[in-house]
């Protein structure tokens, strides 16, 4: 799991994550069982934190509640209609089904601090996007915990590329992935 | 998907006549590449990311020269010489610099390795197309497994060189894609043209300004040994050598199938120096870092993920 995935279930549990990725969260949290898994534990470390935690943990919860959904009719439906709308309205019905897979489970774990971000998803459709999500995508470095370990990848990206220009097809520029990594 | 219904329905029709003078058409991009001086402008499409970049190809004195400027975002540059790689990187201030190794033409000149691409590799006339206003063919590499990736090559028919260039996965999704927007071939070229047009005066300069050596490394068994990789890659090289920021030397051993390239380096683990921990990718490049005891692995390659992962976790230490 990226460090970038860890900030974001974090601002989202604070109620500071922007609509759009909130949304991106939601969806993220649909697929993924082992993001889901560690949600949960976020949301035991936050209430160790505030001092509010439950006599007994259920950590398999966010799993069960998930499983529910799935085989809901309603759910199923969601996600067939949206297969076949793909073309209109991608992912929108999968992405409802799980901020109503996520908005249940903070239904049942938040009692004691209700989340205002959370339950704002609850009773709206999926948001458009913000600005944010439009703004200039740059990101051709490498999806790694720290600027170091990239720095090197980046360097034995230099040096794989000259052995591999020297024995593959020499005909695509072989500096052009290099030339692409300086970006944020 | 369409690309293999496509490739499905003009199997039969392109096949048996069409090999012979594909290979003949990429021994001919290639010696195109490294002999010809040009000029031009293409597109990089990865991630969904897209840029424009320039590159200026000559050949001066015999020897190739090459110099890569992106258009967009910083104005970073790559020049390559027969001695060494710079990159010079204006956003992080600094500038790189590697030993550069020579070039071969394609395929490595040994009848070996044409049989050993037809192993791993279908070759497929696809026909004709237009790029950057040029008429150009069309010719498909189509992995027989899933451990490497396919491309998509179009070719200039007159001086056969690469037009535009798609590396697909296994299903023809494509990864990377590359394309010439405008492309001039030159009879003379000003080397004026290969100079950067940034100096890195205030640059933080790394690497090796003086050529260091590269070791090979001791014949005989070697400390370290590779349980898996995919049928027909063969060991090309095996080195040890210090990388451009540190002194301390890292074993590198280098394997090919003749069209896909995977490294795998080897140091000892720097506890200053966190060392990739799982995988990671950038375009169509794969990399997988593991700890084995005191040592850090590092595989980087441009075959899929699971490739790159399985070969990582079977690389041991040589009881």
């Amino acid at each position: 799991m990226s460090e970038q995935i860890r900030e974001q279930i974090s601002a989202f549990l604070d109620g500071e994550l922007p609509a759009a990725e909130r949304e991106l969260l939601l969806q993220r949290l649909a697929r993924d069982p082992a993001l889901r898994a560690q949600w949960g534990r976020y949301h035991l470390i936050r209430d160790a934190l505030h001092k509010g935690l439950p006599a007994q943990v259920d950590l398999g919860l966010a799993g069960r509640v998930m499983a529910e959904l799935e085989s809901a009719p309603a759910y199923q439906g969601a996600v067939r209609s949206s297969a076949l709308g793909r073309l209109f309205k991608p992912l929108a019905g999968l992405a409802v089904a799980a901020s109503v897979a996520v908005v249940a489970v903070v239904a049942v774990q938040q009692t004691r601090t209700p989340e205002t971000g959370a339950v704002q998803v609850a009773t709206n459709a999926p948001a458009m996007p913000g600005p944010e999500a439009y703004k200039r995508v740059q990101g051709t470095n490498w999806d790694v915990a720290t600027p170091q370990v990239g720095n090197r990848l980046n360097e034995y990206l230099v040096n794989h590329n000259e052995y591999a220009a020297s024995g593959g097809i020499a005909g695509m520029p072989p500096y052009v992935r290099i030339v692409g990594y300086d970006q944020e | 998907m369409h690309w293999l219904i496509a490739v499905a329905l003009l199997v039969q029709a392109a096949q048996a006549a069409a090999s012979d003078d594909v290979r003949d058409w990429l021994q001919q991009m290639s010696q195109a590449a490294q002999g010809l001086n040009y000029r031009g402008t293409f597109v990089y499409l990865h991630n969904g990311q897209l840029e424009a970049m320039r590159v200026i190809h000559g050949v001066v004195d015999g020897a190739e020269q090459e110099r890569l400027v992106a258009l967009t975002g910083e104005a970073r540059e790559v020049i390559r010489d027969q001695e060494r790689v710079t990159c010079i990187l204006p956003k992080s201030k600094a500038v790189m610099v590697d030993r550069s190794i020579p070039r071969k033409p394609f395929p490595a000149a040994l009848p070996r390795d044409l049989a050993d691409l037809d192993d791993n590799y279908e070759f497929l006339a696809m026909g004709e197309d237009r790029v950057s206003g040029l008429p150009s063919r069309i010719v498909v590499i189509k992995p027989r497994d899933h451990y490497r990736y396919g491309y998509r090559l179009w070719l200039e028919r007159d001086s056969s060189l690469l037009l535009r260039s798609d590396l697909v996965d296994a299903d023809g999704t494509p990864i990377e894609q590359m394309m010439f927007t405008e492309l001039q071939v030159l009879d003379e070229l000003d080397t004026a043209e290969l100079k950067p047009m940034l100096t890195g005066e205030d640059y933080t300069w790394f690497g090796h300004q003086e050529k260091t050596p590269v070791k090979t490394a001791p014949a005989g068994p070697a400390g370290w040994q590779v349980g898996w990789l995919p049928g027909g890659f063969m060991l090309t090289h095996h080195n040890r050598h210090a990388m451009p920021s540190d002194a301390a030397e890292v074993e590198h051993m280098v394997y090919s199938d003749g069209l896909a390239t995977v490294s795998i380096y080897i140091e000892p683990a720097n506890p200053d120096k966190a060392g990739l921990a799982g995988s990671s990718r950038m375009g169509a490049v794969n990399a997988l870092g593991v700890r084995l005891g005191d040592h850090q692995i590092t595989v980087v390659g441009e075959v899929p993920r699971s490739t790159v992962e399985q070969i990582g976790k079977s690389v041991q230490r040589r009881p």
